[in-house]
Order: C-alpha cells, then sequence, then structure tokens
C-alpha cells in the first residue's frame, strides 16, 4: 500500500501546472484548457488558433527538456489493445469537448476559480475514471 | 511579452509539471484511479495542488480586469446540459480506460510511440466528432 507515492514529486508537479495555467491566465487572459486548444487547432481553426498551437508545441518542448534530465517519466507500457487505445483516445477527445473541457480547463482552472458547474463536471469525470480504472482493475488485476 | 512567447513557455513550464508528476505516465495515473490496486495518490496530491495554486493566484495576484475579461468569455459554458454531463461521463470512461489525459498524450507524443499515436488520432478525432456535432446543433 502506498509504495509508489511520490507526494513531492506531486507537490512540485502539481504547483508548476498551477503555475502555467495562471501565467497563462495574467499573459493571455485564456483559460489552460488543453482540450479546447486542441480543438481551436482543428478546421475551421479558431481565429486565435497562434497561442493555442505555440501552448502545445511547448508542451513537446518542455518534455523533450525534462526528458533529458529525467527519462522515467516518458517509460511505461501500455497494455491496451490498439483498438482500445484507439477507442479511448475517441472517448477523451469527444466528452471533453461535449463537457466544455477536461482535466485541464475544468479539473484545474474551473475547480481553481470554484466554478460551481466545473466543480460538478469534475466530479462526474474523476468518479467515471475511477470506477472505470477499479472496475478493469478488479476483473483483470492490471494496478 | 508576445502571446505566443507566452504560450509557448507556459506549454514547457507545464510539460514540466506533467513529467515530475508523472501524468506522462499511464500507469501512474492508473495507480490512482484504480482503487483496487497498489493505491498511489501523487496524481491526486498534483492535481489538487495545480488548482490551489491556481485558487491562490486567481484570487490574490490576477487582477480584476483580468477576472472580469475572463468571466465575459465563459458566459454559456457553465449551464450543466444532459450533454455536458453525457460529456463528463465520457471523458470519465475514456481517462479510465487508459491514463491519458489530452495534455499528457499530446506531451507524450515526444516519445514517437505508436501506441501513443493511435490514441491521438483517436482523441484528435473525437474532438473533430464534437466539433463538427455542436456546430451544426448548437445548445
Amino acid at each position: 500500500m502506498l509504495e509508489n507515492f511520490t507526494p513531492v514529486a506531486g507537490l512540485v508537479g502539481g504547483a508548476l501546472m498551477g503555475l502555467s495555467a495562471l501565467g497563462l491566465l495574467a499573459y493571455n487572459r485564456q483559460v489552460c484548457g488543453i482540450s479546447g486548444m486542441v480543438e481551436g487547432c482543428l478546421p475551421p481553426f479558431a481565429a486565435d488558433i497562434d497561442w493555442r498551437a505555440f501552448f502545445l508545441f511547448g508542451l513537446i518542448v518542455g518534455g523533450l527538456m525534462i526528458s533529458v534530465h529525467y527519462p522515467q517519466a516518458f517509460q511505461f507500457e501500455l497494455s491496451q489493445t490498439l483498438w482500445t487505445l484507439f477507442l479511448g483516445g475517441f472517448l477523451v477527445g469527444l466528452g471533453s469537448r461535449l463537457a466544455h473541457g477536461c482535466t485541464t480547463g475544468h479539473g484545474l482552472c474551473g475547480a481553481g476559480r470554484l466554478s460551481r458547474s466545473s466543480l460538478i463536471i469534475t466530479g462526474i469525470f474523476l468518479a467515471t475514471a475511477i470506477a472505470t480504472a477499479t472496475l478493469i482493475g478488479y476483473l483483470g488485476g492490471r494496478s | 511579452m508576445k502571446p505566443t512567447t507566452s504560450a509557448f513557455l507556459m506549454g514547457v513550464v507545464f510539460a514540466w509539471g506533467l513529467a515530475i508528476a508523472e501524468l506522462t505516465r499511464p500507469p501512474k495515473v492508473l495507480g490512482f484511479l484504480n482503487l483496487a490496486g497498489n493505491w498511489d495518490p501523487t496524481v491526486l496530491v498534483a492535481l489538487v495542488t495545480a488548482a490551489l495554486v491556481y485558487y491562490l493566484g486567481y484570487t490574490y495576484i490576477i487582477p480584476k480586469s483580468t477576472r472580469t475579461a475572463l468571466a465575459a468569455k465563459l458566459v454559456g459554458k457553465e449551464a450543466l446540459t444532459p450533454l455536458v454531463i453525457g460529456g463528463a461521463v465520457l471523458f470519465g470512461l475514456g481517462w479510465g480506460l487508459i491514463g491519458l489525459c489530452p495534455g499528457a498524450a499530446i506531451t507524450d507524443l515526444l516519445s514517437l510511440r505508436y501506441d501513443v499515436g493511435i490514441f491521438v488520432v483517436g482523441m484528435v478525432l473525437g474532438v473533430y466528432s464534437a466539433k463538427a456535432y455542436i456546430g451544426v446543433k448548437p445548445r
């Protein structure tokens, strides 16, 4: 129990994500919603596609920078079949846009603004995700 | 600072946060979401910390004019319609199934893995489907 728990990494990582989202609000006056940025980069393109594309590009560049010092963050196995991966991706993409946001837009910024609807939406997707992963873990023993 | 410069820098910092908390690793995320396994609340700590930092900055640092501009942008996006609730459930299903959320999936593209690539292709198609559907049927 709790042998994989890395609370300091969670605190530092979480603080950096919070600061990044705050910076985007201060300098760009935008909600840091990553699924919304993806949407704006798909046709018909958002009028303000630039900052969205640059944030997403920054994610990959930032990831490359830290992967030099901390390659473990990008080492993992995915046990799911390719169809399951495709389905999971499709559900994540479709659901996040129907709900007007994902873990960043609702879970970070919305909850951080104490928006009632964002807190409810975050509660719903968190509960659904926990139920799904727990059921699969219970049935298949994946941990 | 140019909007593209600040957005790029914030993307870089966000990826650092994701990688340090290991939200980039689906097994780490599923270690939190799966209560039946070897439970690991790291991801919960990261999410709560991020929201708390955002709350403190939003409340005490961000100028009121910015908050007002933001609120104007969010009008009409707060209604909890059945479509919004259903979307949250679908998102939760996909997140619980794989353990990747949009930011982590895009950051993981750097490893040029085909399995991450397939997830992202599915995700982009999902986003596009929602955009096409909402485009013809406003809520």
